[in-house]
């Protein structure tokens, strides 16, 4: 994975590659319950 | 921060707007949301997995960290060392034998299980087999109830059985005769080794000529090199980045304590002054200050944790030097008085004799009434059932001095210790010397600990004598070794005011209960953030493998 200026993860600090990880998976786990309400939505309407 | 991380926090709140904004009332707007999401949660598992994957690369490089392999040779040099059978003059035999543990135990019977001290009966056997003293079954004859009991312990031992149902239904049945079964193996174990003393000393006499000989050291060059390579191993421990990475996976130091600003500001608590206005000689001097302090704060530290047994010690001698002072008073009023031989000897000679005296007498009582010369006529008079009272009236004579006997081996132990005492430790001697001698004497450590601690138990009890020993024999002493007890100093008192001498800002009240560990504490801080410094490990690199440890679960 590569950023806008071509900076590859195995250039980041430890400390930014564990940011990195926390930030994405905060962000996946949003996405699921999301993923999670949506469905819920559909079934009520459906 | 890089770009990396602001591109992707940017992606993602450009994502959530976008889904943010995405209308969902229609059942068709609700799909078409949810293919989106769907992808996003596609995609941002890819960038997770490179991301994890990238993460799980650098803790396997960093946690792969090898242990400098100088540590396990200086290991093995000290163990080969501490192992060479060479022995101290001052305990004695019984002591070198570890006979005094096993009888302590053997004491202890009714806290214990048959299994536990059959174990202790077994290792008492194999110690006097490996002294060139081997004790048979034949040898446990003070009392038919100890033969009986033995010839089956040994037989059931040598098919490897010590729970046998022979074994227990024995000791059953030997019990409700003589319930003092067990201290009357205790008395027959001492007898033995009464008898063979004096080879069994020169054992271990020709045992440590012999290797010192073929080490071409005497007995302190041993000591004094086993001490340069602990020192040599403490050193390479703490400057080796897999101990230091295991220091902080077993918690024993905190990440977050070795932060830069930590470790200037309590540099600043210790030296009264910014850290940064030391030069680079004087910081450099005042790091080795803070690594010596350490090192005497740990042993003051464990110094303070068994000061009680060199205050016992010191207190025996102080009994023994009143004794001895009372005793040759009487000898100058009783000189002229020469009828009375026994009052000019000592308490050490009088218990002797006395032990010897009765230990003849229980030999007589087994022989007397017989017709062959064997012993347990009695016993066996018993057994074809030609009871005559008279014989049970000499049964019960000999338990009564079998139990005098053992009464008088436990003084005799004191007068054992005492005498030692008076004879290895002068003005001179130093507290590690006083605390040597104590570590010698395991029934002493254990009736001490028990004094101070009421409400021990009986592992702990072990534990901690185990700790003892270890700490006078497989340590570094730089304090309690150059104390000698006539000077009756305060020994934090001379650690504070040579530090002092070195520009360091101490007061008493740093080595006060309250706040000895806080002082300990922020000295290693600042000696293992130097040590970590010249090793082969980063800080950065710990705090990754402490914070990834949790995320990857590993």
């Amino acid at each position: 994975m590569e950023g806008k200026n071509n900076i590859k993860l195995s250039d980041v600090e430890n400390d930014e590659l564990i940011e990195i990880q926390k930030v994405v998976n905060d962000f996946l786990n949003y996405l699921k319950s999301e993923y999670e309400n949506i469905e819920k939505m559909e079934e009520e309407r459906s | 921060m890089s770009m990396l991380l602001k591109s992707i926090e940017k992606k993602i709140n450009i994502d959530k707007e976008v889904i943010g904004v995405l209308p969902k009332t229609g059942i068709k707007q609700l799909r078409s949301i949810k293919k989106k999401v769907e992808n996003l949660i596609e995609k941002y598992d890819k960038i997770n997995n490179s991301v994890v994957k990238e993460m799980n690369k650098r803790y396997d490089s960093i946690i792969t960290i090898k242990e400098n392999s100088e540590i396990e040779s200086v290991k093995k040099q000290i163990i080969e060392l501490d192992n060479l059978g060479i022995s101290s003059n001052v305990p004695s035999s019984f002591e070198k034998m570890g006979l005094d543990k096993i009888v302590y135990n053997l004491n202890g019977y009714y806290k214990k299980d048959l299994k536990t001290i059959n174990k202790e009966i077994i290792k008492c056997i194999k110690k006097f087999k490996e002294v060139g003293v081997p004790i048979t079954k034949k040898d446990f004859n003070i009392s038919e109830y100890v033969t009986e009991y033995m010839n089956v312990l040994f037989e059931e031992a040598s098919k490897g059985d010590l729970e046998s149902e022979r074994i227990k239904s024995t000791f059953d049945k030997v019990y409700w005769k003589c319930s003092d079964i067990i201290p009357h193996i205790i008395v027959n174990i001492r007898q033995f080794f009464g008898i063979h003393e004096e080879e069994i000393d020169m054992y271990y006499k020709n045992r440590t000529e012999k290797v010192l000989a073929s080490l071409n050291l005497t007995y302190e060059e041993v000591y004094n090199k086993k001490q340069e390579l602990v020192k040599k191993m403490n050193s390479l421990i703490s400057l080796d980045g897999k101990n230091i990475l295991d220091s902080f996976l077993n918690n024993t130091y905190n990440v977050s304590d070795y932060k830069t600003d930590n470790y200037e500001k309590i540099y600043e608590k210790i030296i009264s002054k910014p850290v940064s206005e030391l030069l680079p000689k004087e910081k450099k001097d005042m790091d080795s200050n803070v690594e010596n302090l350490h090192y005497n704060l740990i042993e003051y530290y464990n110094y303070l944790e068994f000061k009680f047994l060199i205050d016992e010690i010191l207190k025996l001698r102080e009994e023994k030097r009143a004794e001895i002072k009372k005793e040759e008073e009487e000898k100058k009023n009783k000189s002229k008085d020469k009828k009375n031989k026994n009052k000019n000897k000592s308490e050490y000679e009088t218990v002797k004799e006395e032990i010897k005296q009765l230990n003849e007498e229980i030999e007589k009582l087994n022989l007397s009434g017989k017709s062959e010369n064997t012993k347990f006529s009695l016993f066996k008079k018993k057994q074809q059932k030609d009871i005559d009272s008279n014989n049970d009236e000499k049964i019960l004579e000999r338990n009564k001095k079998i139990m005098q006997v053992k009464e008088l081996y436990a003084k005799f132990d004191n007068c054992r210790l005492k005498e030692s005492v008076i004879q290895n430790i002068g003005d001179t001697t130093t507290l590690l010397e006083v605390l040597r001698i104590a570590s010698y004497y395991y029934g002493f450590l254990a009736r001490c600990i028990i004094k101070k601690f009421p409400t021990i138990v009986e592992n702990e009890i072990h534990d901690m004598i185990a700790r003892i020993k270890k700490f006078v024999r497989l340590n570094y002493f730089s304090v309690i070794n150059h104390i000698i007890i006539a000077e009756k100093k305060d020994i934090s008192i001379v650690i504070k005011d040579k530090y002092k001498l070195f520009g360091m800002t101490l007061t008493k009240d740093n080595f006060s209960e309250a706040n000895l560990e806080e002082l300990m504490k922020d000295i290693q801080i600042i000696k293992v953030y130097n040590d970590i410094i010249k090793s082969n490990i980063l800080i950065d690199d710990v705090r990754y493998i402490i914070n990834a440890k949790e995320i990857l679960k590993r």
